[in-house]
């Protein structure tokens, strides 16, 4: 068996068995609590050993878990359904090595400074007062989008390097969403891990314009002024 | 009828070509290229030292954003939804109410010094981006 092989399906149990960690341990389903207990810590499901199944928390906690996964991975279906192109070459440019990576991670942390200190900025107009709010919509929709060609892309360099090339597309984001989603679902670590997925996800959108494929400059512009 | 290309012959020098011509142009390449390193060098480090002078003018005052953010708890998106459900026009006019109140505090609470510091932190992760993008890109196109 291909090294790779094992490597993908390790990662997939590994991934399983986190995710079943964190629902038995941890409280996933944190909007199920009574307001009047949101300010003290819960503690962790005690009851799981004896009767797992009968745990409302530990159900709710299952209920969220996976219907934040298949939620994340339909939007995922979605993107690639509607912008196959863009989610290709925003993927193609995610495959070239961990420095393009970082270099994605800087833009986003770049694209936040600038969108917050111009969110602030927008708010000393009254014609530029809803800017913020847009802004808003525009990162989570590049971040997001982002997030989708990571994962994808993630998932096609495991299966490609497993020799499980020609698989639907589907497979791959299916792969890549459930590493992903894991990782973000770690207690304590997941937080910082799903702001700077979201980062990259936000500076590989921006920086490949969404997936146009066009390079970031001025040219077409300074076409229009040579000619 | 001349063509371009006869134009340029005209114009061109009827003395020979200097020995030392090829050598003369790769130096002058060589300088220019140079030039515009240290320039771009003389300019980040202006940037970087900008940034940190708007960095160290805005986090004294990050507190003060943060006590202008409206009380966001579950308790109080409750009781907005419960206001929603009984009376939609009078919840959204709070709402609204509220919107305003928010955006006019934060207004008052951005001075002069804050203000600039938000155009430097602005303009500087700018030009962060433009230079890491346009790199890459130009990179790209070069070898191309």
């Amino acid at each position: 068996m291909n090294r790779w092989r094992i490597v993908v399906v390790t990662l997939v149990v590994l991934a399983i068995v986190s995710m079943i960690i964190s629902v038995l341990f941890f409280d996933l389903a944190w909007w199920r609590r009574s307001l009047a207990s949101l300010g003290s810590a819960r503690a962790p499901h005690r009851a799981w050993r004896t009767a797992l199944f009968q745990d409302e928390g530990v159900r709710a906690n299952f209920a969220t878990l996976i219907a934040s996964l298949v939620t994340q991975f339909l939007f995922g279906v979605l993107i690639l359904y509607l912008v196959p192109d863009r989610v290709r070459n925003m993927a193609q440019d995610l495959s070239k090595g961990w420095q393009r990576v970082l270099k994605f991670f800087a833009v986003g942390v770049l694209m936040v400074v600038i969108l917050g200190a111009v969110g602030l900025l927008s708010i000393l107009a009254v014609h530029t007062m809803p800017l913020p709010f847009i802004l808003l919509g525009i990162l989570f929709l590049a971040s997001f989008s982002g997030v989708v060609a990571l994962a994808y892309q993630l998932g096609f360099a495991m299966l490609a390097r497993a020799g499980w090339t020609s698989r639907s597309p589907l497979v791959s984001l299916v792969l890549g969403t459930l590493i992903l989603f894991a990782l973000t679902n770690v207690p304590y670590l997941g937080s910082i891990f799903l702001i700077m997925v979201l980062l990259t996800g936000a500076g590989t959108s921006i920086a490949t314009r969404f997936g146009s494929g066009k390079p970031w400059n001025l040219l077409p512009l300074m076409e229009d002024v040579q000619a | 009828m001349p063509d371009r290309l006869d134009e340029l012959l005209a114009v061109m020098p009827a003395d020979p070509c200097p020995e030392d011509l090829t050598v003369r142009i790769q130096a002058r390449l060589t300088y220019m290229r140079w030039r515009s390193r240290r320039i771009r060098r003389v300019l980040h480090f202006m940037l970087v030292g900008v940034s940190v002078v708007g960095m160290w003018l805005i986090l004294p005052r990050v507190e003060t954003f943060l006590t202008a953010l409206p009380d966001l708890s579950l308790a109080a998106v409750e009781e907005w939804l419960n206001a929603l459900a009984r009376s939609p026009g009078e919840a959204l006019l709070n709402l609204s109410g509220v919107i305003i109140t928010w955006i006019s505090e934060l207004a008052s609470a951005l001075e002069i010094e804050i203000v600039l510091a938000l155009g430097i932190l602005t303009a500087s992760a700018l030009y962060g981006i433009i230079t890491l993008l346009s790199n890459g890109a130009s990179r790209k196109e070069a070898m191309a």
